[in-house]
């Protein structure tokens, strides 16, 4: 009796819409896939209008998420936890334990924050373009207020759904769909700003560890044995082997530098890349075979975690070789 | 109990997340607030779905266990009966 009820009832979801929709004007377009956010609207500030994407708004609702988390967790602390406290304290627990195993009791306290909001942050962004409803549902801007985005890939709309449509929208070959949320993980100007906070800071901290000469001394600028070798001109007995490890100190110092402008890059790209793909993949599987998004939601699941934990322990480790003297200069 | 698990879980999803919308266009239409009503509760309904579904494997995950408990006892009592 009761699964009969759940059939009917699912069909009756499945159906009604068929019906209800085009009453509301809202019509199905085919899927399209679209590197760059789409702006939902734009928030007029004086001359200047700043454009509210898709992810910039959903990046909102993990924060109010978070906060909402957080504040559920810590209303009623108890000593003996439970509930939501329960696993906030895991969670918590689990990455101090990670900062104080990687950079020493002391250094933990201070990255900690850090690092945890970063994965917090990553995590709930990942996790939540995999829920139902997210990507697929949003407006169609193609009027000439909301001309269609430059540079988003479209497909053109099936003759079968042209003709559905009717004459009224005959004209438009293509739709362009503006999801109303989607992960922000899938977005360059998210994880760049990620990116850019976590080195940014890796350079502060550094500073502040080693202090600002030192740090760039012994780490960018390596000129410790070029004044060596001319201290030992000034004596008259010069050491030309100190000129030549003077000058490979010297690239060696560029390159060090290299690397961390490369940081940025390679922080930015393996997040968008692997939340992005993951998304197209199961957009693709969807309309390959209708049970094979199971596999790869699955994968995409483990995928968001691991990209959440690797961020943050990348961070972790960047800060704490920063904030680490070099095995030469100790001795100094 | 599993087919009917899946059914309602997949018309909890739809629903939750397609009612919202329509009242959402719906109020947009009457008030001309487009696009932020039917914005505001889309993301509303995604995440009442998303607990209302999380609740409903929740209570299902309960049922089966208790039905398993109920079906070891039922075992040993009459392995017991048997000795």
């Amino acid at each position: 009796m009761k699964r009969w009820l759940s059939i009917i009832l699912f069909a009756a979801v499945l159906l009604v819409p068929g019906f209800v929709l085009p009453r509301f004007d809202v019509k199905a377009v085919t899927a399209s896939v679209a590197v760059k956010p789409e702006v939902l609207f734009e928030l007029e500030l004086g001359s200047f209008n700043f454009p509210i994407s898709n992810t910039l708004f959903t990046s909102w609702i993990v924060m109010l998420m978070l906060v909402l988390f957080a504040f559920a967790a810590t209303r009623k602390m108890s000593l003996v936890p439970g509930g939501w406290q329960n696993v906030l304290e895991v969670i918590i627990e689990a990455i101090y334990k990670l900062c104080e195993n990687t950079a020493g009791a002391v250094r933990a306290k201070k990255f900690f924050p850090v690092v945890a909001t970063i994965f917090l942050f990553v995590l709930v962004s990942n996790w939540l373009g995999l829920i139902p409803g997210f990507g697929p549902i949003g407006i169609i801007p193609v009027d000439a207020k909301h001309p269609a985005p430059e540079g988003i890939a479209t497909f053109p709309l099936s003759r079968d759904l042209q003709e559905f449509f009717g004459p009224k929208h005959a004209d438009h070959h293509e739709y362009v769909l503006a999801p109303f949320v989607r992960s922000p993980s899938t977005d360059l100007n998210m994880t760049i700003g990620l990116a850019l906070i976590a080195m940014v800071l890796t350079q502060i901290f550094g500073m502040q560890a080693l202090g600002v000469v030192k740090y760039w001394f012994a780490r960018f600028i390596m000129i410790g044995k070029f004044v060596e070798f001319f201290k030992t001109l000034g004596k008259g007995k010069p050491k030309f082997g100190l000129f030549v490890f003077g000058l490979l100190d010297l690239f060696v110092g560029i390159l060090e530098f290299i690397s961390e402008v490369s940081k940025i890059l390679s922080f930015t790209f393996r997040l968008f890349g692997n939340i992005f793909a993951g998304e197209v993949v199961l957009l693709v599987m969807a309309f390959l075979f209708f049970a094979a998004p199971f596999i790869f939601y699955a994968f995409e699941l483990f995928v968001g975690f691991i990209q959440a934990f690797v961020f943050a322990l990348l961070t972790l480790i960047f800060m704490t070789i920063a904030t680490t003297a070099h095995g030469a200069e100790e001795h100094h | 109990m599993g087919l009917a698990l899946v059914f309602r879980l997949s018309a909890l999803t739809l629903g939750a997340t397609f009612v919202p919308l329509l009242i959402g266009i719906w109020i947009d239409r009457a008030f001309g607030t487009a696009p932020f009503g039917a914005l505001i509760l889309i993301v509303l309904g995604i995440l009442t779905g998303t607990v209302a579904t999380y609740r409903t494997v929740q209570d299902a995950y309960r049922q089966i266990a208790a039905r398993a408990d109920k079906d070891r006892q039922a075992r040993e009592d009459s392995r017991g009966g048997n000795l």
